[in-house]
C-alpha cells in the first residue's frame, strides 16, 4: 500500500510541483493550504509523513510541527520542513521543535523524493 | 514637505501594483503544472513505445526470424542447384533422342524405295498377266496384292516420317524454350538470393542500430526526467517572487506610514534630511528586490518553457532516429521490411516457375515415350508386310512354274518381290533398334526425373511452408513496427503540440515585467529626486538594518547587502541575480539545500 504524505503550504504552485513529484515516485498525496487547515486534516487522518512550509497563515509550520508533536494520531511521524528560509537560526528552531529535516526551496524532485525515502526507511 | 507628500503619492500605486502582481500571477504556474502531469505520462508512453519498438528488433524472436532466413536462402539455393542439374541432364538426354532420331532417315529412305519397286512389281505382273491372257489370270490378283503392300509400307513410311518431324520439332522446341527459361529463372532466382544475402547484411545493421537506439531511449528518457525536474524546481519561483514582493510591499507600505508621520508633525531640517535620506534608501532597495524578483521569474519561467520544448524535441529526435534505424520512410509503412517480404515472395514464385519448368519436361519425355511406341507399331506393320512380301514371292514363283515357258518373266518377277522382301526385314529391324535405344534413353529418364521431381517437389512444398511462415512472421514484425511507430509518431506529435500550445500561451514572464517595470519606474524617480537632496550614506545598512530581520530568502539578503556595500564604498557584489539554496551548508548527501536532523 502507498504511503501518505501530507504537504501543508500557502502557495497552491508549490503544493501542486510536491504532489506532483510525490505521486511520480508512488506515494499517496493529502494537501493542506496552511497550519491550521494541516492541523485539522491530521487530526482525522493518519499520514506517514508531513512536509511543511514555515511561512503560512493562521499557523505556521513551527507552530504546526509542536501541535502535531503534543497530539496523539500523528506525534511520531518524520517532519520535514520545506521553505524558502535558509537562516540556521530558523534550522534550530525548527529542530527544537521536533523537525526531522530540513529543506530550502526551490527543491529538485529527486532530493524531495531521496530525503522521503530516507526519513520513511 | 511637499516633495515627501509627492512621493507617498507616488509610492502608494505602486504597493497595489506589487501586490496584484504577486497575487494575480499564480494561475499560469498553476496551469502549466497541471499539464505537466499529462506531458511526463505521453513522454513516458512515447519511451515506452520506443523501447518496445527497439525490443521488436533485438530480442529471441528477432533473431529465430535471421537464422530461419539464413536457412531457408540456403536450401533454395541448394534446391535451385538440384534443379538446374536435373534440367542440364534432361536436356542432354533430349538432345540424345533428336540425334537417334535423325539416323532413323536411312531405314525411312529404304522404305520408301521399296514402296517404289512394289509399285513397279505390281504395275509390271498386271502388264505380263494382260500379255498372256487366259494363262495369266492368276498373277491379276497377284498384282493387285502387291499394289495394296506398296499403299501399305508408303502409309506407315509416311505417318513414321510425320511422327518423326512432329517429335523432332516439339523436342527441339521444347528444348530451346527450356533452356532458356531454366537460365532466366536460375538467373533471376540468383539476383534474388543475393538481394536476401544482402539483406540480411542490413538485418544484422538493423539489429545494431537499434541497440543504439534503445542506448539512446535510456539517454532521452533520462533527459526528459531531468528536464522535468528542472521544470518542477522553475515552477516553484512563483512561491519565492510572491514572498519577495510581499516583502517590498511591507516595506513600502511601511515607508509610506513613516511619511505620513513626519508630515504630520512639525519637522526640523535634520529630521526632515533624514526623512528624505530614508525614502531614497528604501526605495532603492525596493528597486532592487522588485527588478531580482522579476529577473529570477522571467529566467525560471523561460527555462520551464526551454525545458518542455526539450522534452517535445528529445522525443521528436528518438522516434527520428529510430525511423531511421528500422529503415521506415514514413509512418505508415516499414520499407526494408516489405522489401525483404517482397524478396522472399519473389522468390517463392521463382522457384515455382522453376518447378513447373521441370514438371513440363517431364511431361514432354512422356510424350517422347508415346510417340516412339506408335512409330513402332508401324515399324511392327511394316515388318509385317516384308513377310507378307515373302509369300506373295513364294506364290509367284509357283505360278510362273507352272505357267511354264509363256511364265519366265513373271518368274524373274517373282524373283524381284522376293528379294525385296529380304531388303525390308533388316530396315524394319534397325528402325526398331533405334526406336529401341530411344525407349531406354527416355524411359530411363522417365524413371529417373520422376523420382527426381517427387524429392523437389517435396523440397519445394517445404520452402513453401516455411517461406510462407517466415513471410507472415515478417509481416507480423512489420505490422507490429509500423503500428508502434504510428503510436510513437503520434504519441510524440501531440505532446509536441500540446507543449506548444501551452507554452506559446505562458506570458506570466512578461505582464509580470510590464507591471514591475512602472513600479521600477515611479520608485527610481523618487529615488532620483529624494538623492538630489540627500545623497546616500554609508549609513544605508545600519539604517535599514530593521528590514533585513524581515527577509526569509538568501537573495533578498545579498541584494540588501550589496547596497549597503555600494554605498560604504566597499565592493559591491557582482551577482545578484542568481539563486542560492541556502546560507548554510546543508547535508551532502541530498545536496547544500537539505539539512536532516
Amino acid at each position: 500500500m502507498a504511503k501518505l504524505i501530507m504537504t501543508a503550504d500557502d502557495s497552491a504552485s508549490v503544493r501542486q510541483m510536491v504532489a506532483f513529484t510525490l505521486k511520480q515516485n508512488g506515494y499517496d498525496v493529502i494537501e493542506a493550504v496552511d497550519g491550521k487547515d494541516a492541523l485539522t486534516k491530521l487530526g482525522s487522518q493518519k499520514v506517514d509523513m508531513l512536509l511543511t512550509d514555515l511561512n503560512m497563515p493562521n499557523l505556521d509550520g513551527i507552530g504546526l510541527i509542536k501541535a502535531v508533536r503534543g497530539g496523539t494520531l500523528n506525534r511520531m511521524i518524520p517532519i520535514v520542513m520545506l521553505t524558502t528560509e535558509s537562516q540556521d537560526s530558523r534550522k534550530s528552531e525548527g529542530k527544537t521543535a521536533g523537525a526531522t529535516g530540513w529543506i530550502v526551496k526551490p527543491f529538485k524532485p529527486e532530493q524531495l523524493i531521496a530525503v522521503v525515502k530516507k526519513v520513511l526507511g | 514637505m511637499e516633495l515627501l507628500t509627492q512621493w507617498r503619492d507616488r509610492i502608494l500605486p505602486t504597493i497595489d501594483i506589487i501586490k496584484r502582481t504577486a497575487g494575480t500571477t499564480e494561475d499560469e504556474f498553476l496551469q502549466i503544472g497541471a499539464r505537466l502531469q499529462e506531458f511526463y505520462a505521453k513522454s513516458q508512453e512515447s519511451s515506452r513505445l520506443a523501447h518496445r519498438l527497439v525490443d521488436l528488433v533485438s530480442d529471441d524472436d528477432y533473431h529465430a526470424l535471421v537464422a530461419g532466413l539464413r536457412r531457408m536462402t540456403d536450401e533454395m539455393a541448394e534446391y535451385l542447384e538440384a534443379s538446374r542439374l536435373q534440367n542440364r541432364e534432361s536436356c542432354d538426354s533430349l538432345e540424345q533422342v533428336l540425334e537417334l532420331l535423325e539416323t532413323v532417315s536411312q531405314p525411312l529412305a529404304a522404305f520408301k524405295k521399296m514402296d517404289k519397286t512394289l509399285r513397279m512389281l505390281g504395275i509390271s505382273t498386271k502388264i505380263e498377266s494382260a500379255r498372256l491372257g487366259e494363262a495369266g489370270n492368276g498373277f491379276m490378283s497377284l498384282a493387285v496384292d502387291v499394289g495394296k503392300l506398296s499403299c501399305l509400307v508408303r502409309e506407315k513410311t509416311d505417318s513414321i516420317r510425320i511422327q518423326r518431324e512432329l517429335l523432332g520439332s516439339v523436342l527441339a522446341k521444347h528444348l530451346q524454350v527450356g533452356k532458356a527459361s531454366k537460365l532466366l529463372q536460375t538467373k533471376e532466382a540468383c539476383s534474388m538470393l543475393n538481394a536476401a544475402t544482402i539483406s540480411f547484411d542490413e538485418l544484422a545493421d538493423l539489429n545494431a542500430r537499434c541497440s543504439s537506439c534503445g542506448e539512446l531511449a535510456g539517454q532521452v528518457s533520462g533527459e526528459v526526467s531531468s528536464s522535468i525536474s528542472e521544470v518542477v524546481s522553475s515552477l516553484q519561483i512563483h512561491d519565492m517572487m510572491r514572498q519577495q514582493m510581499e516583502h517590498v510591499s511591507e516595506a513600502l507600505e511601511r515607508l509610506a506610514c513613516e511619511v505620513d508621520t513626519t508630515l504630520a508633525i512639525e519637522c526640523d531640517d535634520e529630521r526632515l534630511a533624514a526623512a528624505v535620506g530614508q525614502v531614497g534608501d528604501v526605495c532603492e532597495l525596493q528597486v532592487a528586490q522588485v527588478q531580482n524578483a522579476t529577473n529570477e521569474l522571467h529566467e525560471a519561467v523561460v527555462s520551464a518553457i526551454d525545458n518542455l520544448h526539450d522534452i517535445g524535441e528529445r522525443q521528436s529526435l528518438l522516434s527520428c532516429e529510430i525511423m531511421n534505424a528500422t529503415g521506415s520512410n514514413g509512418a505508415s509503412e516499414n520499407s526494408f521490411f516489405t522489401d525483404l517480404r517482397n524478396v522472399f515472395s519473389d522468390l517463392g514464385a521463382v522457384l515455382r516457375k522453376c518447378a513447373e519448368t521441370d514438371r513440363l519436361f517431364f511431361a514432354t519425355l512422356g510424350k517422347v515415350a508415346e510417340t516412339i511406341s506408335e512409330i513402332s507399331g508401324f515399324v511392327s506393320s511394316i515388318e509385317e508386310v516384308s513377310t507378307e512380301i515373302n509369300l506373295i514371292a513364294l506364290n509367284a514363283q509357283i505360278r510362273a512354274a507352272h505357267t511354264g515357258q509363256d511364265g519366265v518373266a513373271l518368274g524373274v518377277l517373282a524373283e524381284g518381290i522376293n528379294s525385296l522382301s529380304k531388303v525390308a526385314a533388316p530396315q524394319a529391324n534397325e528402325l526398331l533398334r533405334t526406336l529401341s535405344s530411344i525407349s531406354v534413353l527416355t524411359d530411363t529418364l522417365v524413371s529417373k526425373a520422376e523420382c527426381e521431381l517427387a524429392v523437389l517437389g517435396e523440397r519445394l512444398t517445404g520452402m513453401e511452408e516455411k517461406s510462407d511462415k517466415t513471410v507472415s512472421s515478417l509481416e507480423q514484425m512489420n505490422e507490429k513496427i509500423s503500428r508502434l511507430l504510428v503510436d510513437l509518431v503520434g504519441s510524440v506529435g501531440e505532446l509536441n503540440e500540446d507543449i506548444r500550445q501551452l507554452t506559446s500561451g505562458i506570458t506570466v514572464h512578461y505582464s509580470v515585467a510590464e507591471l514591475t517595470r512602472s513600479v521600477a519606474c515611479e520608485l527610481n524617480e523618487v529615488v532620483s529626486q529624494a538623492r538630489e537632496r540627500v545623497p546616500a550614506t554609508n549609513e544605508f545598512h545600519e539604517n535599514l538594518r530593521h528590514m533585513a530581520s524581515r527577509y526569509t530568502m538568501q537573495s533578498e539578503r545579498r541584494i540588501h547587502e550589496a547596497i549597503a556595500r555600494r554605498h560604504s564604498g566597499a565592493a559591491e557584489d557582482s551577482v545578484v541575480n542568481s539563486m542560492e539554496y541556502a546560507d548554510s551548508g546543508g547535508d551532502s548527501e541530498f545536496g547544500d539545500n537539505v539539512d536532516l536532523f
